[in-house]
C-alpha cells in the first residue's frame, strides 16, 4: 500500500524525513476514549530542529511516541499515517519496524535520566543498549565504541566505570543522549530533556544534544513547555493545544508575530529575566480530552474569540511563517465578538 | 532592638556517609541570613542541584539540626523552644514542596489534608467555622471550593495540587513559607498565577517567603533580595534587581548568562558559559570528592 508514495520529488526540495498525516490518537478508557492527538499533520526536513511546546496533557508525548510506534493500550492510533523516510511505519511488519527504532529514529523519553539502572554501571547500559539493538561487537572493540560515544557528549571515559547515583543530572542526561545516538539515527525525538535541570546545566545538555544531532546529520524534534529554551534550539516551532496543532512557524515570525491566541497568552506568561511584572497568566484551564469543547477548542479561554470559535472548528490558514487555526485569521468569517462574561470563565 | 523573624546564624551542614562517616560532605558551609520581623520580604536562595538549596529548608523547617551554627525564631534556637513555643513554631513556618504529589495521600479527598491541619492546630471551635477558614483559604489561592472539595489527588491537575498545598500553608497564618522549588514542575503558563498567589500572601497577609529555586526569571519577578549559592558556600548576595543586571562574582554571571531568553535572535552568548559541559562535569566531582571545609571559593577554578 505504500509502494506507490512518495511521489517523485524534484532535487531542489527536500523529502521531509518525518511526514505526519491526519494522526488520530485516542486513550479508549471505560468512561470514554480520550483525545489525545487530534488530526495532526505536520512535517520535518532532514536536520531540520523542530520545537513541539504545549502545556502539560495536551498529548505532546502521545503523539511522539506514535512515531516511533511504540503507542501503549488502551492508547490507539485510529487513523492517519506517520512517513519515516517516506515509508510508512504504521504499514510495516514488526520485525521491520525493530529495525527502524534507533537506527532510523531515537527517543529520548522525559524523565530518561531517572529511569537508567541503578544497579548497573554506565558501561553496561550502554553495551546492553547496543546488544539489544542489534551491534554485535569483540570486547576490545565494544570498550572502544563506548568510550567514543561518552567522548561526543564530552563524557571522560571514566563515566564508563560510574554507576548512576555518582553522575549529576546532566551527566546522566548526557548519557541518554550517547545511548539513544548510538545507532546514527536520521531523527532524534527528546521528550523534555531538560525540564528538571538547572539553567546552567540545561544548557550544556541542550548544546550537546544540538552537537550530537550535528555530527550525526540527523533532524531532531524537541519537546517541552520553556518558550525561552525553544528560541534558543529549533528552528521551526509547533504549539499543541488540547491534542490539536493549533500553529506552525518558524521560530523568528512566531516570536516576532504569533498568530493564535493560545500562542500570544504561551508567550505572555513567561517570566522575564530581564522586566519585572509582565507575566500574564491564561485564565482557565485546559479542557479534559474526554469531551473536548465544540469550535475551537481553545475558545473558552481565549480572550478574543468571536461567535464562531464556539460553533466552527476553524480551519489552517496561511501564515507569514506557516500556519495557524483561528477564525481571527479568516477573511470569510464575520467577527461577532462573545460577551466578555460568555469568553472566559474562570477556574 | 527588636530581633528578626528568622536568623539563619553561621550555619554549616555536613553530611557523613561511609564506613565511620568518613566520607564527608559539606552541604553548607557557613550560611547567614536573617529575615526582619515587622517587613515582610521574599528571599531567594537560588543555586544549581546540590548547592544546598534543600538542606537549608529543612535546617529552617527543624527537620535538620545544624553540624555548627544556630536557627533563631525572634531571637530563640528553634532547638531549645519550650513544647508550646515549638508548637507555634511549627504553626508560623509552613513548608511548600517542589512534587504536590507527593504530599497527598491518594486514598483521602483532598479535604483531608485541610482537616488535619484545622484538629492538629486547633484552629476553628467547629466544623462549620473550620469549613469557613478552607474556603477562605481557597478562595485567596483562586480555587472554587465546589470544584474542588470532595476530589481525589489524582483528579487535578500540577498546577491545582500545587494551590492547594499554598491554601493549607495560607489557612495556618504563617509569618513564614519555606518554598522549596515551589513551580518547577508546574507548565510555564501556571508558573504565573503561583508567583502572583505568593505576591499577594507576601503583600496582603504580610507573610515573608523563602524561595527556593534553581530558576532566576522566577525569583527576579517576586523577591527582594537573592543569596546565590554554589556547592554549600554563597557566591553572591543582594538586592534582587542590582544581582541580576550587575552581577558581580561569575558564577552568577555565568547563571545569568545561561538563562534562555525567548528571542530567537538573541542567542545564547558564548563568552563564559561557553564550556558548559566541562563546567558540569567539574562540579558534579567536586560534589563528591571529599569535601572538607577549607577557605578557597569552591567555584575555583
Ligand atoms: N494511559 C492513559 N490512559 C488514559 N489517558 C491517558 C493515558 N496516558 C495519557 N493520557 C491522557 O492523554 C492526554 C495527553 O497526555 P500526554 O502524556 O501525551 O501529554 P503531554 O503533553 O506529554 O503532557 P506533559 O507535558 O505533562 O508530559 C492527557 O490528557 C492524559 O491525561
Ligand atoms: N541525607 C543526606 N546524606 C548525605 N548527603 C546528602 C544528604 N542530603 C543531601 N546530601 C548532599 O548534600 C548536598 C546538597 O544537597 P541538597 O539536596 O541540599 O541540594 P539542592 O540544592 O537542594 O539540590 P537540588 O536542586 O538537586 O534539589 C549534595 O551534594 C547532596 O548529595
Ligand atoms: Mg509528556
Ligand atoms: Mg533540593
Amino acid at each position: 500500500m505504500n509502494q506507490s508514495y512518495p511521489p517523485p520529488t524534484s532535487p531542489t526540495i527536500p523529502k521531509p524525513i518525518l511526514q505526519v498525516e491526519g494522526l488520530v490518537i485516542h486513550y479508549e478508557t471505560p468512561r470514554g476514549a480520550v483525545q489525545a492527538v487530534s488530526d495532526v499533520s505536520f512535517s520535518v526536513q532532514p536536520r531540520e530542529r523542530f520545537g513541539l511546546v504545549g502545556e502539560s496533557g495536551c498529548g505532546k508525548s502521545t503523539l511522539v511516541t506514535a512515531f516511533l510506534r511504540m503507542t501503549k493500550p488502551p492508547g490507539v492510533i485510529k487513523a492517519g499515517r506517520i512517513l519515516l523516510n517516506g515509508v510508512d511505519i504504521l504499514a510495516l511488519p514488526k520485525n521491520e519496524m525493530r529495525r527502524v527504532r534507533w537506527s532510523q529514529v531515537a527517543l529520548i523519553p522525559q524523565g530518561a535520566m531517572n529511569s537508567l539502572n541503578p544497579v548497573m554501571r554506565v558501561r553496561d547500559q550502554i553495551a546492553d543498549a547496543l546488544v539489544a539493538h542489534g551491534v554485535i561487537l569483540n570486547q576490545a572493540a565494544l570498550t572502544a565504541r563506548i568510550e567514543e560515544l561518552l567522548a561526543r557528549v564530552e563524557l571522560p571515559a571514566r563515566v564508563a566505570r560510574l554507576y548512576p547515583h555518582e553522575l549529576s543530572g546532566g551527566m546522566k542526561q548526557r548519557v541518554c543522549i550517547a545511548m539513544a545516538t548510538a545507532l546514527e539515527p536520521k531523527l532524534i525525538i527528546a521528550d523534555e530533556p531538560t525540564s528538571a535541570l538547572d539553567v546552567v546545566t540545561q544548557r550544556a545538555v541542550m548544546e550537546m544534544l544540538a552537537n550530537v544531532q550535528e555530527m550525526v546529520g540527523a533532524a531532531l524534534i524537541l519537546i517541552g513547555h520553556d518558550m525561552g529554551l525553544m528560541a534558543q534550539v529549533v528552528d521551526r516551532l509547533g504549539v499543541m493545544y488540547a491534542g490539536e496543532l493549533v500553529e506552525v512557524g518558524d521560530v523568528t515570525s512566531m516570536f516576532k508575530s504569533p498568530q493564535h491566541p493560545y500562542t500570544r497568552a504561551l508567550l505572555g506568561s513567561l517570566p522575564s529575566p530581564r522586566e519585572r511584572k509582565v507575566r500574564r497568566a491564561i485564565g482557565g484551564l485546559p479542557p479534559a480530552l474526554i469531551a473536548p469543547p465544540p469550535g475551537c477548542r481553545f475558545h473558552p479561554r481565549c480572550p478574543e474569540a468571536i461567535v464562531a470559535c464556539r460553533e466552527v472548528a476553524p480551519r489552517r490558514l496561511e501564515t507569514t511563517g506557516g500556519w495557524a487555526t483561528c477564525h481571527l485569521l479568516d477573511p470569510t468569517q464575520a467577527s461577532q465578538p462573545l460577551e466578555a462574561a460568555d469568553a472566559a470563565p474562570s477556574a | 532592638m527588636q530581633p528578626p523573624l528568622l536568623e539563619v546564624k553561621n550555619v554549616s551542614k555536613v553530611y557523613g556517609s561511609g564506613v565511620l562517616g568518613k566520607q564527608q560532605t559539606v552541604a553548607l558551609d557557613n550560611f547567614s541570613l536573617a529575615i526582619a520581623e515587622g517587613t515582610p520580604i521574599i528571599t531567594t536562595i537560588a543555586g544549581e542541584s546540590g548547592s544546598g538549596k534543600t538542606t537549608l529548608a529543612n535546617l529552617v523547617l527543624g527537620l535538620l539540626v545544624p553540624t555548627s551554627g544556630e536557627i533563631r525564631y525572634r531571637g530563640q534556637n528553634i532547638h531549645s523552644l519550650s513544647r508550646s513555643a515549638w508548637f507555634t513554631y511549627r504553626r508560623e513556618v509552613q513548608a511548600i514542596f517542589q512534587n504536590p504529589f507527593e504530599v497527598y495521600n491518594p486514598f483521602y479527598r483532598v479535604d483531608h489534608v485541610f482537616h488535619f491541619a484545622l484538629r492538629k492546630f486547633s484552629l476553628a471551635p467547629n466544623r462549620r467555622e473550620g469549613l469557613a477558614l478552607i474556603h477562605e483559604a481557597l478562595e485567596v489561592v483562586g480555587l472554587r471550593p465546589d470544584e474542588i472539595l470532595g476530589r481525589y489527588p489524582h483528579e487535578l491537575s500540577g498546577g491545582q495540587r500545587q494551590r492547594l498545598m499554598i491554601a493549607r500553608a495560607f489557612m495556618l497564618k504563617p509569618r513564614l513559607i519555606v518554598a522549596d522549588e515551589p513551580v518547577s514542575m508546574i507548565d510555564a503558563s501556571l508558573q504565573a498565577r503561583i508567583l502572583d498567589i505568593f505576591e499577594r500572601l507576601n503583600q496582603d497577609f504580610g507573610i515573608s517567603f523563602l524561595y527556593i529555586t534553581h530558576d532566576l526569571s522566577t525569583a527576579y519577578q517576586i523577591s527582594h533580595d537573592i543569596h546565590i549559592l554554589y556547592l554549600g558556600q554563597v557566591m553572591e548576595r543582594g538586592d534582587i534587581t542590582a544581582v541580576m543586571h550587575h552581577p558581580n562574582h561569575p558564577y552568577t554571571q555565568l547563571l545569568v548568562e545561561s538563562i534562555p531568553v525567548a528571542d530567537p535572535e538573541v542567542r545564547w552568548s558564548g563568552g563564559r558559559a561557553r564550556n558548559a559541559a566541562a563546567r558540569d562535569n567539574h562540579a558534579s566531582q567536586a560534589r563528591n570528592s571529599n569535601g572538607a571545609p577549607n577557605n578557597r571559593c569552591r567555584y575555583f577554578p
